[in-house]
């Protein structure tokens, strides 16, 4: 299919803009314009505005010019039924030295190609005079029943009409093929290429510049930019204004209806692409640049790897393409900002790697981790581990707050643990005297609020308060950290409210107290300890650890890892696997942990998803469960082996910890 | 069941130099069960599969503390004093936390009576061994302890961090005084003085920007800090000397390359070992070298290039490497030669 979109090589390549501006004849639609040489060209700075002026005085005397020509082109309106379309129609030079001053370099370059991407470019609002994109354009045209050409003024989208019934009637075509009901397929049918060489770079930058489609692609581009600005510019306008919130409004539902149809690869891609027709090095330069940033705004590689990280740098909920692209380009500029964002809300090992490191971990990086994660509230790393193995495998994709950062994973392993072994799958649980059947009861919980789980710990305090302490079913049970509980507040007043002591507040270690209508519960027990064996600690342990768990739920092959060998092919030729294990912290984050004893070894899991091209090539990418789930670090492979040598000799069973996993 | 436990060092002759192999520790008793080993050799204490801490003498074994199956023990001491200092941390193949706290406990030497100090992480002892401390990441709280008396100590309370996973290095300074590192809210690290007397605590040192790691290390009476940087592709690396009332005072050390430290600064007077970064092609990798304190002389003592830390087991020098443990240095381990002799002559 890909040929139907290449543009008929027959037209003729026009040099327009510099004919247009320096000859008057502009787009006649009997003549071709041939470009003028260079060394002719005499110049009259009274006539035509050139190098010996100021930019501001060019601008203000087009300005000028134009808005003369368009009062008085609008004072001899004209239709498509008035217009004689056998004669000669020229769009006015005037108007053409407007879209050269004010038309986006890139565009300028595209409407270059041909008379049928200047139409088309016209068409998708990509050129622009002074007043953004113009309504009417003001031709020299003759009115039917006359015989000399006048100036007159047309709308934009009734000379485009005209002009197509003469010419370029293709345009007609592709434009159809980017209707809301075609779009979908007409993107998806395109090969968006990522050059691997500069030269390569080149001729697909050539190719899709000579490509009939690319205004038309361009054009969606505008509409996602325009809609993103009129996000912004709803934001600061007063209610009262309904016609221009109604405006806006209708640009952002446009923007939202192309997103839904296309992935961010794409348009992000098609972002680049329209962005740098007028410089290679402005689309190739993300391509080939051994940095990530560059590559997840050009769309090569996806949004998700920086997406959450942005959200807290711009303190924004939803990232736009516009945030991507200044968040990514302050992580490149900022070398530590990587080092500490995100610490406060979601606790992990500090300091993170810098952007420079992270970069070159990501670029390598295959696990999926489209969600956020706190280690530093989750105090087993079994739990951590076995989350972003199966959100990798799964394609988890969640928004998660800096409050339910811990429970996430917590519910999500107790969730898969109890489908196994409904009895022992999960040991945290509350216990209370059931005040009907007067005996000790228990239900297993997690600890955290959720909105949803009934294993949560807000929906099981619920429970056992509406059943045993008169509390009302309409009510809810919300999870607080004690800095925020005022009791004199009026909010607080009426309700349940479980108020966590402490601020960091981890499965083990939660002082927490329970406040029903200002009165303290003091009837229940949080019992358990949330203890999982990573591999098989004893011969006839089968079930209950996070392999054999993994295995059950995801389906999933494992393969040990003995040498770097064996990681390289693991990595680099199977597309989803990745390797997990445990090693000794000492060993793996040497900086971070001290060995003073002899035999000493802190059991640490971990997860190596990349090799790095960073040193010799022998470097590997890698999340431990201390780490933020999206600050990778690289370090040398002798590290894993030492670490899991290490762990080996202190495993109950002598066990080697390091599995590779594919499904 | 009685056991000979002793230690046996494989020593390699032939070897000249520390550029081809370094010998490897090896004991009659499976090395990874071992947790102490007294210098004469005459005391062992070990772990079993059960859970369980023994004391293992040339013709005895006895059981210190009982614990459960997966249970892990850690044992620091100071070769002069008379007391070691057990870490038991339960649940130790289960948890996979660093911050798993466990129960600390004081052993006579060669005795097995253990008297629990309290709960808490990173034991370390003090003063030739008389004092020791330990630290609860929870609470944030640093535990200090008389070992002769029990009922004596003392705690500090170190800040809000930004590391839930960060431990201070504490080294005492006298009776009254106490040296550790912090880390504030916005991630810097500092090296503060706390006086018993006021239980007031004053900054003695506070290097720039976050990537600064510190590290305190003692012996033969002189003290030293360390600046690390966390990072391990980027950063400086700092060693200074130390006085108790001066703050820092000599620059020993300076390199622009990321070294890792875990300073030794007990084992031979006049020198520290540690971790020191050197460049191999496009990366940064690690061997164990010395620095003479005198002259700032470096003399690389391994060449592994991945040796990342050095451990001083009760008065012999250890690189621990891919599950075991190297002895470099090997002319110099008096003692453990001496140790060896007796066992070596088993053998033959």
């Amino acid at each position: 299919m890909w040929h139907l979109y290449w543009p008929n090589r027959s037209f003729k390549f026009l040099l327009i803009l510099p004919c247009l501006l320096l000859s008057g004849e502009v787009f006649s639609q009997n003549k071709e314009p041939q470009p003028l040489p260079r060394q002719e060209i005499s110049i009259d700075p009274d006539k035509v505005p050139g190098v010996l002026f100021s930019l501001e005085k060019i601008v203000g005397a087009q300005n000028g010019r134009f808005g003369a020509l368009i009062k008085k082109s609008t004072g001899n309106p004209a239709s498509i039924s008035t217009i004689d379309s056998s004669k000669r129609i020229e769009i006015d030079s005037t108007f053409i030295r407007s879209i050269l001053i004010h038309t986006e370099p890139s565009y300028l370059a595209l409407s270059r190609q041909g008379k049928c991407s200047f139409f088309a470019s016209l068409e998708n609002d990509l050129l622009r005079g002074p007043e953004g994109v113009p309504d009417t354009i003001p031709v020299m045209a003759t009115v039917k029943d006359k015989t000399t050409p006048e100036l007159l003024s047309i709308d934009r989208s009734n000379f485009i009409n005209l002009i197509y019934k003469k010419e370029c009637a293709a345009n007609r075509d592709y434009a159809s093929l980017f209707q809301k009901n075609n779009l979908k397929k007409t993107i998806d049918s395109f090969t968006f290429a990522v050059p691997q060489s500069g030269k390569q770079c080149q001729n697909l930058l050539t190719e899709w510049a000579s490509n009939s489609y690319l205004p038309y692609l361009c054009g969606i581009h505008e509409k996602i930019e325009d809609g993103e600005r009129a996000e912004l510019q709803l934001t600061q306008t007063p209610a009262s204004e309904l016609l221009t919130r109604r405006v806006l409004g209708s640009k952002i539902k446009v923007k939202e209806e192309i997103s839904k149809l296309t992935s961010v690869f794409q348009r992000n891609y098609i972002g680049s692409l329209c962005k740098g027709l007028d410089d290679k090095e402005k689309f190739c330069s993300p391509f080939l640049t051994d940095e990530i940033w560059p590559k997840i705004v050009a769309g090569e590689k996806p949004a998700w790897l920086i997406d959450r990280q942005c959200q807290e740098l711009l303190g924004k909920d939803v990232i736009s393409g516009q945030d991507l692209i200044a968040c990514a380009g302050r992580l490149k500029k900022q070398n530590n900002l990587c080092t500490i964002l995100g610490s406060k809300q979601y606790p992990a090992l500090f300091p993170k790697p810098n952007c420079s490191e992270l970069s070159d971990a990501l670029l390598n990086s295959k696990l999926v981790t489209r969600y956020r994660d706190c280690p530093g509230n989750l105090d087993n790393g079994t739990i951590t581990n076995g989350f972003r193995l199966w959100s990798h495998f799964l394609g988890t994709n969640d928004q998660v707050s800096s409050v339910e950062c811990a429970q996430v994973p917590a519910l999500a392993y107790a969730t898969e643990s109890l489908k196994v072994d409904p009895k022992e799958g999960w040991p945290l649980e509350i216990c209370f005297n059931n005040r009907a059947s007067e005996a000790r009861e228990c239900l297993p919980y997690v600890p955290g609020p959720s909105k949803t789980s009934p294993l949560s710990e807000n929906f099981i305090i619920k429970k056992i308060l509406v059943n045993n302490y008169e509390m009302s079913p309409d009510s809810e049970c919300k999870v607080i950290r004690g800095t925020n509980y005022n009791p004199s507040l009026l909010e607080f007043k009426n309700g349940c409210f479980i108020i966590y002591q402490e601020n960091i507040c981890t499965l083990t270690n939660c002082e927490r107290k329970i406040v029903l209508n200002q009165k303290e519960i003091t009837g229940l027990e949080f019992k358990g300890n949330p203890l999982f064996s990573y591999f098989p600690d004893s011969i006839a342990q089968t079930k209950s650890t996070l392999q054999s768990l993994l295995g059950e739920t995801l389906k999933i092959e494992a393969k040990e890892i003995r040498n770097l060998t064996e990681l390289t092919f693991y990595l680099k030729n199977l597309k989803t696997a990745i390797v997990h294990g445990v090693g000794c912290a000492e060993e793996i984050l040497p900086s971070f942990f001290m060995r003073n004893y002899f035999n000493q070894c802190t059991p640490l899991p971990f997860i190596i998803d990349g090799l790095s091209d960073r040193g010799n090539g022998d470097d590997v990418v890698i999340r431990t469960t201390l780490d933020d789930v999206h600050s990778p670090r690289i370090i040398p492979w002798n590290y894993i082996f030492n670490s899991v040598s290490a762990f080996q000799n202190q495993h109950l069973l002598k066990t080697w910890t390091l599995y590779g996993i594919k499904n | 069941m009685a056991l000979k436990i002793s230690l046996t060092i494989l020593i390699f002759f032939s070897i000249s130099s520390f550029a081809k192999k370094l010998p490897e520790l090896a004991t009659k008793q499976d090395v990874a069960n071992i947790r102490y080993l007294t210098k004469d050799g005459r005391f062992t204490y070990y772990q079993r599969r059960s859970g369980d801490l023994l004391l293992g003498t040339n013709f005895n074994v006895s059981e210190v503390i009982k614990g459960s199956m997966g249970t892990q023990y850690n044992i620091t001491a100071d070769p002069k004093s008379s007391w070691i200092i057990v870490s038991q941390i339960e649940n130790y193949q289960r948890s996979f936390d660093p911050r798993l706290i466990g129960k600390v406990y004081r052993v006579q030497k060669g005795k097995n009576v253990a008297v629990e100090l309290g709960q808490g992480v990173s034991p370390k002892v003090h003063l030739s061994g008389s004092w020791v401390s330990y630290y609860n990441p929870y609470t944030r709280i640093i535990s200090i302890k008389s070992l002769e008396n029990t009922q004596i100590g003392f705690n500090i309370q170190t800040s809000v961090k930004l590391n839930p996973f960060f431990y201070p290095d504490v080294e005492m300074i006298d009776e009254q005084n106490v040296f550790y590192t912090d880390m504030n809210e916005k991630g810097e690290a500092a090296l503060i003085k706390f006086s018993r007397v006021d239980t007031k605590t004053k900054v003695t040192f506070k290097p720039k920007g976050t990537n600064r790691r510190l590290e305190i290390c003692s012996g033969f009476g002189k003290m030293y800090l360390g600046a690390f940087p966390y990072q391990q592709l980027a950063g400086a690396s700092e060693i200074w000397e130390l006085d108790g009332d001066k703050g820092l005072t000599k620059p020993i050390y300076t390199s622009p390359l990321p070294d890792i430290g875990h300073m030794v600064c007990n084992h031979t007077e006049g020198k520290i070992f540690f971790s020191k970064a050197f460049k191999r092609g496009k990366s940064i990798r690690h061997d164990i070298y010395s620095l003479e304190v005198k002259d700032s002389k470096l003399e690389a003592i391994s060449d592994l290039r991945y040796a990342t830390s050095i451990i001083n087991f009760d008065g012999l020098l250890l690189i621990p490497f891919q599950g075991k443990f190297l002895v470099p240095l090997d002319q110099q381990q008096a003692g453990a030669k001496e140790t060896l002799s007796s066992d070596s002559e088993d053998k033959k």
